[in-house]
């Protein structure tokens, strides 16, 4: 992967094309990934994703370049994404919800040898789909995109035992779905 | 240590790798010895982290992405050249008449001051005008009146006059007779 270096920030900052290209391959697929697993359709995620860079690309001036790329890029894409999620869930309240409806259902009984790749997508989904937006931004950064929990309270600006307390609650909601999930199918 | 405490840190710093290694040791000891507390850790990891390392992290096509960006770019451009080619004549009569300077504002302000001014006086004098003209119309029919009465006097006094010589008819023929 290529370093983003600050001659290659400024020479984004002056407009120059292959500079920004640069930074958008470096990123894209942390962005492209997080925006997905928030907004939960690739369409969706498509254009929170073109916003990011978008937003990167206008504002890449107001960038102070004392602090890390990575973070202010990270921080762009939650916000875009939240934004774009909060707005969604509002235009879909009221809405029949088949995730929250149903316990989510194990892929496959017994054997973990026999989950395939499609059965664990559609599982990640259901289980991020059962967490307030805290929680899921918090499991997304963590569990799929391998943040520290410093990175994280760095990227979502709150204290680290926050980061902590709703990776735990997190994780116990995901627990006990799962539990539900098996008892229905017994 | 008590098990609830045990599993809150298994799920989240032993999991997530952020303890030191003499929590680890610590907590590692307590589930060694504790049936409940490591069916609890196998759970947890097939449950809460497994499905999300397995995850796909390629569902969008960079390619194509880049390709929405680039246009937007482009739209944007294309928008301030619009804007920087509006930025010559027009909208410098655009500024005159939307965004006036104070400069504008006080030679705008004299000119509506002299203006008022202007018209002000001119309406006086077509007033003093007027009155002079009335005044002299006054004075005029005054004296087409004082003529009127000169005049009557005249005619009175010719036909006075051309009555008199009427009644000295006789002198002046007898006269003109005379002469004849």
């Amino acid at each position: 992967m290529q370093t983003i270096t600050e001659d290659i920030i400024n020479r984004a900052i002056e407009g120059d094309e292959q500079a920004f290209e640069a930074i958008y391959k470096v990123y894209f697929r942390f962005v492209s990934n997080v925006s997905y697993r928030i907004v939960s359709k690739k369409e969706e995620a498509e254009e929170v994703s073109q916003e990011v860079f978008m937003a990167i690309y206008r504002k890449l001036h107001t960038f102070r370049q004392e602090s890390s790329l990575k973070t202010w890029v990270y921080r762009v894409t939650i916000n875009c994404a939240l934004k774009y999620a909060q707005k969604k869930s509002k235009e879909r309240k009221g809405m029949f919800e088949y995730d929250e409806a149903n316990p989510i259902a194990s892929p496959e009984k017994d054997a973990r040898e026999k989950i395939d790749f499609q059965a664990n997508e559609k599982l990640v989904q259901r289980l991020l789909n059962h967490l307030n937006l805290e929680q899921r931004t918090c499991i997304v950064l963590r569990s799929i995109e391998g943040l520290s929990y410093k990175e994280i309270a760095n990227t979502l600006k709150i204290p680290i035992n926050t980061v902590r307390t709703r990776i735990k609650r997190a994780r116990e909601a995901m627990i006990v779905l799962r539990r539900e999930a098996v008892a229905y199918e017994l | 240590m008590n098990c609830k405490k045990i599993q809150e840190w298994i799920l989240t710093d032993y999991l997530d790798g952020e303890m030191s290694q003499d929590q680890k040791d610590v907590l590692e000891k307590h589930i060694s010895s504790c049936s409940e507390c490591k069916r609890f850790l196998f759970a947890a990891k097939e449950t809460v982290v497994e499905p999300f390392v397995n995850s796909k992290k390629d569902y969008l096509s960079e390619s194509v992405v880049w390709e929405k960006i680039q246009e937007e770019i482009q739209d944007e451009k294309e928008a301030a050249y619009a804007y920087a080619e509006e930025s010559g004549f027009l909208k410098r009569v655009k500024d005159i008449l939307f965004s006036p300077k104070p400069a504008f504002a006080l030679g705008t302000f004299a000119v509506i001051l002299l203006l008022i001014v202007t018209v002000n006086s001119s309406r006086q004098q077509v007033q003093l005008v007027k009155n002079n003209q009335v005044q002299q119309i006054v004075l005029i029919q005054d004296q087409s009146e004082s003529e009127e009465v000169e005049t009557f006097s005249q005619e009175e006094y010719l036909a006075y006059f051309l009555e008199e010589n009427d009644s000295y008819e006789g002198y002046g023929t007898s006269l003109e007779s005379y002469f004849l």
